[in-house]
């Protein structure tokens, strides 16, 4: 079970469970009335694959198609794929006896690469010893639903007493208010969450709703803006 | 070009283009690229368990396969509910004049479980809905990109930025009274792995 440090805008702070919200699954697939599931298969050859056929037929590839079938090799394809190992090769299609150097990418909204650089690893934040805390930053749901595409939700879970008082109260207290918190980690209580190693820095927002049924407290997560594209050139 | 969303509020149909907004093409992106000691860039390639066969890209393919074995063309496939009723195709909405309804509360739209998100540019809009639109309501239509088995949920919103349609499915929480039941098990991952720009 995954938690959170959780601090109020009271500075009252508890470890919380959470549960991500997820939508029903989708239809099953079936044919003729029997369940159907996606598998992997071989579909060709390395000698097989269109490059390598362009290499050995060049432009007379179309005709050797109709002629030979050179793209099925009978020994392989159809073979399905069960489980396999990721490796890697140079730039002479040689197998890596190594794990290669990783290197970071950086490209602008065009897909133009502006920057190279060595990866930083950043590490989580929403369990350790300092609480992700409440920022001044609050929103009526209304504004928040129209300027944020909130991708993820996770829904806070008490786990005793003491811990339901905590999040129906600011369940309460936020559903009075019409309004969503932002909450953000770190000393100074700016950053974005990080819920795992190298994962997507989250913006967050608490909201609460209460009913004759109880509560409930939805973490939103969001990390993209509704905004128009840039012009392509 | 993608047929447009056209939609019917109060009588009048207005209709949209739709682009896909996806973070990359907002802010940018980065990734994690393998090299090799010459600073080359490296090929991801898969082995196969009993080491026989390197897998290059382009020489897999997906296919779908019922429980004897027997693969099946795309064309037999259907799809069933979760109590066994067989359902029936959903053709594509786009093109095709779809109600508005609502307006509805905020609360819905963060309901939904977002599967795409689409900045919308107006072919023609009527005056009832651009204003509407303007003084911050939102509204609710049905739609399928493609023909498949289920339809999507839209919300129609704008904002100082522009109009958007946001489509998933409904996700309501649950409400928790003090007695709850733990939460299922395997329903706490945080998924998405992917590019990390500053936003705001």
């Amino acid at each position: 079970m995954r938690t959170l440090h959780l601090a109020d805008q009271d500075s009252r702070d508890a470890f919380i469970r959470f549960v991500s919200v997820r939508p029903p699954a989708a239809p099953e697939r079936v044919a003729a009335g029997r369940p159907v599931g996606q598998r992997r298969f071989i579909a060709a050859g390395d000698a097989n694959t269109h490059a390598a056929l362009l290499e050995r037929y060049g432009d007379q590839l179309s005709q050797a198609l109709l002629d030979s079938d050179p793209d099925v090799d009978l020994e392989l394809v159809g073979r399905p794929i069960e489980r396999t190992s990721t490796v890697y090769l140079d730039s002479q299609q040689h197998i890596l006896r190594h794990a290669p150097k990783v290197v970071e990418v950086i490209l602008d909204p065009s897909g133009q690469e502006t920057e190279r650089r060595d990866p930083v690893d950043r590490a989580p934040n929403v369990a350790e010893h300092l609480p992700i805390r409440f920022t001044r930053t609050r929103l009526k749901r209304a504004v928040a639903v129209r300027r944020f595409v909130f991708a993820r939700r996770l829904q806070l879970w008490h786990s005793d007493g003491l811990t339901y008082e905590f999040l129906s109260g600011i369940a309460q207290q936020l559903h009075d208010s019409d309004e969503m918190v932002m909450l953000a980690g770190g000393e100074s209580a700016k950053d974005p969450l990080i819920f795992q190693l190298n994962g997507l820095p989250w913006r967050a927002f608490l909201e609460g709703r209460t009913s004759a049924e109880g509560y409930c407290l939805l973490l939103h997560l969001s990390n993209l803006e509704l905004k128009t594209l840039p012009l392509e050139p | 070009m993608a047929k447009p969303i056209v939609v019917s509020h109060q009588g009048a149909e207005s209709s949209f283009q739709l682009q896909k907004l996806e973070r990359s093409r907002l802010y940018g992106s980065k990734r994690r690229l393998p090299v090799d000691p010459d600073g080359q860039p490296c090929t991801r390639a898969a082995l196969t368990d009993d080491g026989e066969v390197l897998l290059l890209s382009g020489m897999t393919a997906l296919g779908w396969f019922d429980d004897r074995g027997r693969q099946v063309e795309t064309s037999e496939l259907g799809a069933q509910a979760p109590d066994g009723q067989a359902l029936a195709p959903v053709p594509s909405t786009l093109g095709e004049s779809q109600p508005l309804e609502g307006p509805v509360s905020p609360l819905e739209v963060l309901d939904l479980a977002v599967t795409s998100i689409y900045q919308l540019s107006a072919d023609s809009v009527s005056e009832q809905l651009a204003t509407s639109l303007a003084s911050g309501e939102i509204w609710r239509f049905r739609f399928n990109y493609r023909p498949d088995f289920m339809a999507e949920t839209a919300f129609l919103l704008a904002n100082d930025a522009g109009t958007f349609a946001l489509i998933g499915q409904p996700a309501p929480a649950p409400y928790l009274p003090p007695n709850a039941p733990p939460p299922p098990d395997g329903a706490d991952d945080v998924d998405g792995d992917d590019v990390d720009f500053e936003m705001l």
